[in-house]
């Protein structure tokens, strides 16, 4: 009995070196290069990205045999990649290069856990030529100080299914460009019947974007100059919220979160869905030609008062060893070139921050009208909010929540009053 | 007894009635994961009910699972995993309810009080610093992290030891005439006796951390050593929730091992459910 | 007891012996469990957020602001909710299926068999495969609810509806292990009790189950009603992988909360004062467990 107890751990043992060890080859299976350094990425939004990472790492490592780019599982949106970040950085696991959104720059950086790229910048010689946005360097950029190069850019701008507009009396040449025409021609859309819905605004962004869009289109801002009280409970933001209490009840907009959305508005029974430019990639694929898509500008837009907050994210290194940072930078400055940047914005929707890019892609704009729309509105851009402060994470959720009882329709008619309570939440939750 | 036919027949039907409607119900969730990862897109999206597929795309839709994440990989660490963290168990918990249930101590009753007290410890509540603990000893990210809060299985010591009490001392004093050592009474004499209770401990703790996603969650961040659970996250992420087919198959291929196991040997896995229950 | 031969033959040895067996896992025990313990109660007093290099003792401020905080009144009063639906309906369950599987022996292991299937699924997968079944345009149920004409709910996306969904789930996964308990607990009762009955006149199958059965069910019943408390207070994996606590935060639980404030929001103070919370509901089920049997000590 005993033999055949110590057969059967040892039959365990081997079983576990075995499987162990059969692993450990998997996973460090290459072929046989020496010292080749292996980088971590991650990145967001796999449906919008996945493509476009793949494509650019493969450029990078055909080019640099030296390196290899291994992703993490991708995060659904850049709050996990947030997290993700900073709860690895303790123990220094995080990977080396993240992808993230506009808004969270601020929080990697203020951990000590970004690497300030300007050194790097400053001898790269032909950095210059890129002809880089100011407004959209600056984009990544904390005190002074590079964090991040904008990687990808995108602004709101609304999907339209042509030939609902079409059948409602519409025209796809002529796309309304105020949001009362927008909501008419929702309303005309809804009177099609047949379970069409008109109108569908993508409250449940990720980091709040769209709201700040609505408030930020009207001339206002999330708090006031000096960071401490709340500013988007003044006029900018009642009309903002009015308008989305006005979506609900004029224009009957479905309770989904955006994905929900984005899946029947594919299915040919959502009319005009206002989100980001940079799902014009993963739409067009869903909507696979079932019907003509427009894209048409974010209404109401007043030179010299609205602004629009960027979407999109940009790359930081965020690697601890010198050499590591070194290799990741090389990554980096690669993936940003222009030639990647176009790659990029052919592949998504998203749009390259830089005019080199932009020359590049002049052809291809002009024979896909849909993905210039949102270059066109490039003037309005300004930085996407990020709250400052511990609690900056929950006050997106809180806004979120508030934003949800709206939508929902629960408290669409009194939006003032939700405003009030939005208000009030976060100024709570706001340093002293 | 005397039995009157009719109404024993009726009984009998009615019990059938009703255990099939239910074992239906149970089933369900189960019939429609293999109907919809057998489909193609367009008869899912078709709003029509229909459980088999016109045309079949099985295969199809497991291929894309398996192309878009590395889910053979994910069931091999599944596998590792499981298995480390339940030889790490047993080796730590065997000896420890040797004593408790044979060897006279000072403290003893104190031990036994503890590890009752730590049975009754919800795992999530400590989470937390556990996690800062795996962070300190820069443990995040490996299998010795998945396996820290499950070392000391307070339910195998416990297990353990109520079936060691049941083992009569002769044959333990038997063993040590014939000049048995301490341990290897432990390891060659109580581990195979008592195989009954160790199989319902692994049958236990293989369940539980073969489907556990928690702990897993927060620790693990690799691509190459998820397990399972995270596995179907991750994937369910990749697509944002537009292919069902392939997300049914991904969880129909996560669901397979533990349910074929458990169909190969039912009996011994619910005599363990029901040691366990018994025992408490 | 009698006078035996004693492990080791002189106390230092048997101290050793001690020493070596029990010692790792009492110190593990120790780092992983009891530390972790006392760790998280000490956290839920500061105001330590996950990854800063200081923090501070606040007190019992992280308890004040959670009596106060609408989420965390949600949460709790829905983990409630949750358990409230859950319990009795998969306890009832089981209770049922065990009694008509026992009944009578026909296919009795096919029967267990299939209702404990459900159990063997993971979790997360059942979660993903019950989340597409309750599509409120392609789900099962729906499709179904829709071939006798009626217009089924939203569901998962109908704050009216989402916790009962997720209570729903919830019994599915847990009636079997119940059944299994409850099968183990009538198979102990010996058949001649219930022949006995039956020749003193408890003809009926009813008649029997009230007289017999059931009073020597009880204290199972009553083990089983506690586990299942427990177990659905553990409530995490199907709100993270479905809801994510929505909509509205109709779904959101103690566990769930837990996590996001301590790992999504980085306020780990916070999420320590709610796993303290936790722990005091969980423990205070165990006391009344412990009061009501307490002459069921361990065998």
């Amino acid at each position: 009995m005993d033999v055949n107890a110590r057969r059967t751990r040892i039959k365990q043992m081997a079983a576990l070196a075995g499987y162990g060890a059969a692993t450990l080859v998997g996973a460090g299976a290459t072929p046989a290069l020496a010292a080749q350094t292996e980088l971590e990425m991650l990145y967001a939004f796999p449906d919008l990205f996945r493509a476009a990472m793949q494509s650019v790492a493969k450029r990078f490592m055909a080019a640099n045999p030296d390196v290899r780019i291994v992703f993490r599982a991708p995060a659904p949106q850049y709050e996990q990649v947030l997290q993700t970040v900073l709860r690895d950085a303790v123990a220094g696991t995080q990977p080396d290069i993240v992808e993230q959104g506009l808004n969270g720059i601020r929080a990697v950086s203020d951990q000590g856990v970004a690497v300030a790229l300007d050194p790097f910048i400053a001898a790269q010689k032909d950095f210059a030529s890129r002809g880089l946005n100011p407004e959209m360097l600056a984009a990544g950029q904390v005190k002074g100080r590079t964090y991040a190069l904008p990687f990808a850019i995108s602004l709101p701008v609304l999907y339209y299914n042509a030939e609902l507009v079409k059948r409602a009396g519409g025209d796809p040449a002529h796309l309304p460009t105020t949001w009362d025409g927008v909501i008419d021609l929702a309303k005309r859309i809804n009177a099609l019947g047949g379970g069409t819905n008109g109108l569908f605004y993508a409250w449940d962004e990720t980091g709040n974007w769209m709201w700040q869009a609505l408030v930020f289109s009207r001339g206002g801002t999330m708090l006031d100059a000096a960071e401490r009280k709340v500013a988007f409970d003044g006029a900018a933001g009642q009309w903002a919220i009015a308008q989305l209490a006005r979506f609900v009840r004029e224009a009957r907009m479905p309770y989904l979160t955006h994905l929900a959305a984005r899946e029947q508005f594919a299915a040919g029974t959502i009319g005009i869905f206002a989100t980001s430019s940079a799902q014009l990639g993963a739409i067009q694929k869903i909507v696979a030609g079932r019907f003509a898509l427009s894209v048409g500008v974010y209404p109401d837009l007043k030179p010299g008062v609205s602004r629009l907050p960027s979407g999109g994210n940009g790359l930081m290194v965020t690697a601890k060893d010198p050499a590591r940072q070194r290799a990741a930078w090389r990554f980096v400055e690669f993936a940003t070139r222009p030639e990647q940047a176009a790659e990029v914005a052919r592949l998504t929707g998203y749009f390259p921050p830089d005019e080199k890019a932009g020359a590049l892609l002049a052809d291809f704009y002009r024979a896909n009208p849909n993905f210039a729309v949102a270059v066109r509105e490039q003037s309005f851009a300004s930085a996407w909010y990020a709250f400052p402060g511990p609690n900056g994470l929950k006050i997106i959720d809180v806004i979120k929540d508030q934003l949800e009882s709206v939508v929902s329709g629960r408290r669409a008619g009194d939006p003032g009053q939700v405003l009030a309570s939005m208000a009030a939440q976060v100024q709570r939750l706001l340093p002293q | 007894m005397k039995i009157r036919a009719p109404r024993r027949l009726a009984g009998s039907i009615a019990r059938h009635l009703l255990l099939c409607t239910s074992g239906l119900l149970c089933l369900l969730p189960f019939v429609w994961m293999l109907s919809t990862a057998s489909k193609p897109a367009n008869e899912i999206f078709s709003r029509h009910l229909h459980f088999l597929p016109q045309h079949f795309a099985g295969w199809r839709n497991v291929a894309t699972v398996f192309a878009s994440v590395p889910m053979l990989r994910y069931l091999a660490n599944g596998v590792v995993v499981v298995a480390l963290i339940f030889a790490l168990q047993l080796a730590i918990a065997l000896p420890c309810a040797y004593v408790l249930a044979k060897v006279p101590f000072r403290g003893r009753r104190l031990l036994f009080g503890a590890v009752l007290f730590c049975l009754m410890l919800p795992p999530q509540a400590v989470a937390i610093p556990q996690f800062l603990l795996a962070q300190r000893l820069g443990l995040i990210d490996t299998w010795w992290a998945m396996a820290l809060p499950y070392l000391v299985s307070a339910f195998g010591i416990y297990l353990l030891r109520q079936y060691f009490r049941t083992i009569p001392d002769e044959l333990l004093d038997a063993a040590r005439l014939d000049g048995f050592g301490e341990f290897a009474i432990v390891f060659r004499l109580m581990l195979p006796v008592s195989l009954p209770a160790v199989t319902a401990f692994g049958i236990f703790s293989v369940t539980t951390h073969w489907n556990e996603f928690f702990w897993p969650q927060i620790v693990l961040s690799s691509p190459d050593k998820l397990t399972p659970p995270l596995g179907i996250a991750f994937f369910r992420n990749e697509e944002a929730g537009t292919d069902y087919g392939a997300l049914m198959a991904a969880a129909a291929i996560v669901i397979a091992p533990l349910v074929l196991a458990f169909l190969l040997a039912q009996r011994r896995f619910i005599e363990g459910i029901a040691l366990t229950g018994l025992k408490s | 007891m009698a006078e035996r031969l004693l492990p080791a033959a002189t106390s230092r040895s048997r101290a050793r012996l001690v020493a070596l067996c029990a010692g790792p896992a009492v110190l593990f025990g120790l780092v992983t469990l009891i530390g972790p313990l006392v760790a998280v109660v000490v956290l839920s007093l500061t105001d330590y957020r996950l990854g800063a290099a200081h923090f501070s003792f606040i007190g019992t401020r992280n308890f004040v602001a959670l009596a106060h905080d609408p989420v965390f009144r949600h949460s709790f009063a829905n983990t409630l909710l949750y358990s409230a639906l859950v319990v009795p309906a998969s306890t009832l369950a089981g209770l049922g299926l065990a009694l008509l599987i026992d009944a009578r022996p026909a296919m009795r292991a096919f029967y267990r068999t299939v209702h404990f299937l459900p159990v063997m699924a993971a979790t997360i997968a059942a979660a993903v495969v019950w989340e597409f079944m309750l599509n409120p345009s392609l789900g099962l149920v729906n499709l179904l609810l829709a071939q006798v004409g009626i217009a089924g709910p939203r569901w998962l996306e109908d704050p009216k509806t989402a916790l009962l969904s997720l209570a729903l789930i919830g019994v599915w996964q847990s009636c079997g292990f119940n059944m299994v308990l409850f099968l183990t607990g009538l198979t102990s009762i010996a058949p001649q009790y219930r022949e006995a009955a039956a020749v003193d006149g408890a003809a009926h199958a009813w008649d029997r189950f009230w007289l017999v059965t059931w009073p020597l069910l009880r204290p199972i019943t009553a083990f089983v009603v506690v586990i299942s408390v427990i177990r659905s207070f553990q409530l995490f994996e199907t709100v993270y992988v479905i809801t994510g606590g929505g909509p509205q935060k109709s779904t959101e639980v103690l566990l769930y909360t837990m996590f996001s404030e301590a790992f999504e929001f980085f306020r780990t103070g916070r999420g320590a004062a709610i796993a303290v919370v936790f722990l005091a509901l969980v423990g205070t089920l165990t006391l009344v467990r412990f009061w009501l049997f307490a002459d069921r000590s361990p065998s």
